[in-house]
């Protein structure tokens, strides 16, 4: 973990769903915080509350009660106008299913955030094909997403998730629709996001891309039940080495 | 990130408001690529919105034009039709020569007062010989209705004066027929029966009232008006008075005002009044006048145009619900890339507003084509029809209705919640019921309910209609040819020529081959000119009691006519006998009377052989027929009192020939008929024209016009809003059978049977049209009780038509749920179940 100023701080957070009288308690009592740089993985088996706590983090969801925090600002108690500002402006999503708006092209949808945000036109343009360059995806701007693989939908959403620039990148199980290949190419693309600066958390059944995050959070019952500072440098180097391999593959398909 | 960036992007002003017209142009490229991708939802959309925009703006022009337009004269609302009144004896009548200078006078409620009576002459010197509808007014007529000649000029104040040079003004329609628009005729000179009159001017066009005219002539021109009887004669009130009202007065002052001056005339110079009259005067709108009849069928036709509209409002509604939760999973992307709600609604919105511009604009295409159809029918009962069109205000209800139903369909969906987690994940799968199921089902009944209201009105306007085709009106109209001549009355001046030239024609008609039966009459059944020809306004004296001036005998006429004229209209003679040829000018006064008059007459006694007398026993006719009711005024019309003279013991100057052909061909014998009835005028005098040729078929059919009219488009409209339902009922299952796959799917799994599944279907939809129809029916039973009151002949619960009905929309509902259920029981179990 670097020593980076906190982003993100949650404090005794907690989800209940309320279903025809029944309480089902999502997230209890969860406190975490997580610093500008930092790449962070959250597992756990399934109903183990992964996704709610990815949600809730996104702003894509509200906690019942606890305290968020994001960069000091307290953020709990947003209105949606206002949680819709905070994600199109700080937080970039990657989802296991790409996302990807059938009827637009490959730059418009990387387009979508900039327009959301207010950005010139000008501006727009030079900033989507700047991030697509960075995911290799210039020659398929002008495709729709059926047309392209997998794979290639999911660097587009990657792309996406960038393109405004955001502090904090969150994937959820940003390579569970993907093959190895594929899956491996996007977490390449991840980590030297994160490299560059990118606090990224992730949310993923595959224990080996959680070796690619310096933090793992493992969740059960809506608990914390562990953390970790993750990989041991000689793994982390070996699987990366091997991303490294298949990625340069990709990108040549691409 | 830092905290104060934080704190500033969640309170930023929104900079998306900067770039509001650049947001919406992606949102419109975005709707066509999302139009093109979804063709057939978006044409039925369109289609949709189309034909009820389409229908609703056609007719909405007609009544913009006839209702609600003003006029195209100036100031409209300030122009007043005057008449003055017999309040005892409920007459109304017009004003003499006298009496308009009085009024114009004494009123201190209008500026002005201007004179019309209608005359009709025959015109000679250019080509054929012409007869011409001719409106003899007062100079300041055409300044008070604020119409400018497009060549020439009108009448000066000077040329009113008795005396003054014979003058004409042409009206566009006939300057265009008869001097081929020629702008050279003006100071030329044409003869108007024996005298040679100037045209001064040609007027623009204009909805005439209370006539449509070729001409208007000066007073002075007119040999009638400038007689020294109409002149000093109070009693000869030929004339209809005009008037503008003065600024700060109102309708009700001046009908106080007028009916002042008429009551201080009355007892100023009694003599000039029926005994004991209560003379009175009013004042009536002359747009009102212009719209009356026809108000009420139009207001009928916009509300039911407008539940067409929202028929199709509540349709596209259902259908943008549908593709918008088809969509939930592209919105929750929206929404976690940073996409407000009142930005997601505005793409909504785009998209709506769009799709309903797009069904505005075709529909406008429609009723533009259908503008001519409506005018058409439209002209059968208003002069206002050629005011008729689309205009700036008709385009801008268009726009508006469309940009509502846009509104409507777009903002509706924007209301539900997108949960994001689950629509991400998703895609947003749900149960109908919590789908916008409650609204969509609404929806859904109300458009039963509306379509339910709509075909009951539909069905009691036809019944309606059909009642007044089989009322017994007292005669056949079948193969009967007409022709009238308005013989020229300078040339004809006297009985004797009118009913020698009569005679002669009858003898020649009467000699065409194929023509079985002919006759001639002053006027005719559904005959719009002569129909209020010769009312008896004085008390008639009985042969077997005393006379009493104050006998009230109201809408008495007598019709002239010569003998078989009851055969040919099949009119039964139900006493007594029928006029011969020895009923003449030399033969015994005699006449033949209406049932409805022998009944109040002699109710207990035959009228046979019995005399009246017009003239307070000077000379009296004895009734020698009593004849079975013929309805003159239309089939809506009850008949009024008639007294059929002899033609030869009263003559007439307006003729219609009447002439039955019969066999095979005699539907063919119009044209035929046409040129005999030309041959033999023009042989027995060259310089007298003919008027108008016509089938008392024809004339039947026009005097129900309106009612047909209203039948025709209400029938349609019924049937556009019955497809318009049958494709939302057919949405919305279809719908539901893809949000209930999964269920199915586990209920075939756990032994359901296809019929099972059918039945599962087809009682949501039969359940949901039977709540539309219950609701319906409040809204029929209303709707009918007030087309009663304005139709002929209805009940307002018409138990076959309410039954009809009812089983056609659950039979259509049946069919619409039938498909989607039969696919819903046919998807094999595990196909379902991996929904």
């Amino acid at each position: 973990m670097s020593n980076s100023k906190t982003l993100i701080n949650i404090n005794n957070l907690s989800k209940i769903y309320h279903t025809d009288g029944t309480q089902t308690h999502a997230l209890k009592a969860i406190s975490l915080t997580i610093s500008q740089g930092d790449y962070v993985t959250i597992q756990g088996p399934s109903g183990g509350g992964k996704s709610t706590l990815l949600s809730i983090i996104g702003l894509l969801d509200k906690a019942t009660s606890g305290e968020y925090k994001i960069s000091d600002v307290s953020v709990a108690k947003l209105s949606q106008s206002q949680m819709a500002k905070v994600r199109n402006k700080e937080i970039g999503f990657i989802f296991q299913d790409f996302n990807l708006i059938g009827d637009m092209t490959v730059s418009q949808n990387v387009e979508l955030p900039l327009i959301y945000r207010g950005v010139k036109k000008s501006a727009r343009k030079a900033k989507v094909d700047e991030v697509l360059a960075r995911v290799n995806m210039t020659e398929r701007a002008h495709h729709l997403p059926n047309q392209l693989s997998g794979g290639q939908q999911q660097r587009v959403a990657v792309a996406r998730a960038l393109v405004g620039n955001p502090t904090l990148l969150l994937a959820d199980e940003p390579t569970g629709n993907l093959d190895s290949v594929n899956g491996d190419s996007v977490m390449q693309l991840l980590s030297e996001l994160n490299e560059q600066g990118v606090t990224i958390c992730m949310v993923t059944h595959d224990s080996r891309y959680a070796h690619f995050s310096n933090r793992t959070i493992n969740l059960f019952d809506g608990e914390i039940v562990s953390h970790s500072s993750g990989v041991t440098p000689d793994d982390a180097k070996s699987v990366q080495e091997h991303v490294k391999i298949v990625a340069s593959q990709i990108a040549v398909e691409a | 990130m830092s905290k104060t960036t934080v704190s500033s992007n969640i309170n930023d002003v929104d900079k998306v408001q900067h770039n509001f017209i650049e947001n919406v142009a992606i949102d419109i490229s975005y709707a066509f690529s999302r139009f093109i991708s979804q063709p057939m939802t978006t044409l039925i959309i369109v289609l949709t919105l189309a034909l009820s925009i389409g229908a609703t703006t056609a007719i909405f022009s007609v009544v913009n034009g006839l209702l609600f337009q003003a006029t195209p004269f100036k100031d409209s609302d300030k122009l007043v039709i005057l008449q003055q009144q017999d309040l005892s004896r409920q007459q109304n009548y017009g004003f003499s020569a006298t009496e308009i200078i009085d009024f114009s006078a004494q009123s201190q409620t209008f500026e002005e007062m201007s004179e019309y009576h209608n005359m009709t002459f025959t015109m000679y010197g250019n080509g054929d010989p012409v007869r011409v509808r001719t409106g003899v007014v007062s100079s300041n007529f055409f300044n008070m209705l604020n119409l400018t000649p497009i060549h020439g000029r009108v009448f000066t104040e000077s040329e009113d004066d008795i005396g003054a040079e014979p003058l004409v003004v042409l009206t566009y329609e006939f300057w265009q027929k008869e001097f081929n628009g020629k702008t050279d005729i003006i100071d030329q000179s044409v003869e108007f029966n024996n005298r040679s009159h100037k045209i001064i001017g040609v007027l623009p066009h204009f909805p005439q009232f209370p006539d449509v005219n070729d001409v208007y002539m000066a007073i002075p021109s007119c040999p009638w008006r400038s007689s020294e009887n109409a002149l000093s004669n109070r009693g000869m009130r030929m004339m209809s008075g005009f008037a503008r009202i003065k600024e700060n007065y109102s309708l009700a002052d001046v009908n106080t005002d007028v009916a002042n001056i008429a009551k201080q005339l009355g007892g100023t110079y009694p003599e000039a009044y029926a005994e004991n009259a209560n003379v009175s005067a009013s004042a009536l709108s002359l747009h009102d006048e212009l719209v009356r009849s026809s108000r009420p069928y139009l207001y009928t036709l916009l509300a039911t145009t407008l539940l067409l509209f929202l028929i199709a409002v509540a349709n596209v509604t259902n259908l943008t619900l549908s593709q918008h939760a088809k969509r939930k999973r592209e919105f929750a992307v929206r929404s976690s890339l940073g996409a407000s709600k009142a930005r997601l609604a505005q793409l909504l919105l785009t998209e709506s507003i769009l799709l309903s511009l797009f069904g505005g604009l075709i529909g406008l295409l429609f009723a533009f084509l259908g503008l001519g159809f409506l005018k058409d029918l439209a002209s059968n009962f208003s002069s206002l029809a050629s005011e008729i069109s689309i205009d700036s205000t008709v385009m801008l209800f268009a726009l508006f209705i469309s940009t509502f139903s846009g509104i409507i369909a777009g903002i509706v969906p924007s209301f539900g919640k997108i949960d994001l987690v689950s629509s991400l994940k998703e895609g947003g799968k749900s149960s109908y019921s919590t789908d916008h199921g409650f609204l969509r089902n609404t929806l859904l009944v109300g458009q039963f309910a509306l379509s339910l209201t709509l075909l009951i009105a539909a069905g009691l306007t036809i019944k309606s209609l059909n009642n007044l085709q089989s009322v017994d009106v007292g005669f056949s109209a079948k193969h009967v040819e007409i022709s009238q001549v308005d013989l020229n009355w300078t040339v004809y001046n006297n009985a004797q020529q009118r009913w020698q030239i009569s005679q002669q024609i009858l003898q020649e008609v009467r000699k065409l081959p194929n023509v079985t039966s002919s006759a001639l009459s002053m006027t005719y059944p559904n005959d719009t000119v002569g129909v209020n020809y010769n009312k008896v306004r004085q008390a008639v004296q009985l042969d077997d009691r005393d006379f009493n001036a104050d006998d009230r005998l109201p809408e008495t006429f007598i019709r002239p006519i010569t003998d078989g004229y009851f055969d040919l209209l099949e009119s039964n003679l139900l006493m007594g006998r029928d006029f011969t040829a020895d009923d003449d000018d030399n033969g015994a006064l005699v006449a033949i009377i209406n049932k409805k008059l022998a009944n109040q007459w002699w109710p207990n006694e035959s009228a046979i052989n019995h005399n009246i007398s017009f003239d307070q026993g000077q000379t009296w006719l004895t009734i020698v027929g009593v004849v079975e009711n013929i309805r003159e005024g239309g089939a809506a019309v009850e008949s009024s009192f008639q007294i059929y003279r002899p033609m030869a013991q009263a003559s007439a100057a307006h003729i219609a020939i009447l002439a039955k052909y019969e066999g095979s061909q005699a539907s063919n014998f119009t044209a035929t008929f046409t040129q005999d009835i030309k041959d033999i005028v023009a042989r027995l005098d060259s310089r007298q024209p003919l008027s108008k040729f016509e089938t008392l078929q024809k004339a039947a059919d026009n005097s129900v016009a309106l009612q047909r009219f209203l039948a025709q488009l209400l029938t349609m409209f019924s049937v556009i809003a019955l497809v318009i339902t049958i494709s939302g009922v057919s949405g919305v299952m279809g719908y539901m059978v893809n949000l209930r796959t999964r269920e199915i799917g586990i209920r075939m799994a756990i032994g359901a049977d296809k019929a099972k599944v059918l039945l599962l279907i087809l009682s949501y939809g039969i359940k949901l049209t039977f709540i539309g129809l219950v609701v319906g029916i409040t809204g029929a039973y209303f709707s009918g009780n007030w087309l009663a009151s304005q139709l002929f002949g209805i009940n307002g619960f018409d138990a076959i038509i309410y039954g009809s009905a009812l089983m056609s929309l659950l039979f259509i509902s049946i069919a619409a749920c039938f498909i989607p259920a039969w696919r819903a029981s046919s998807i094999p179990p595990m196909v379902a179940l991996k929904q």
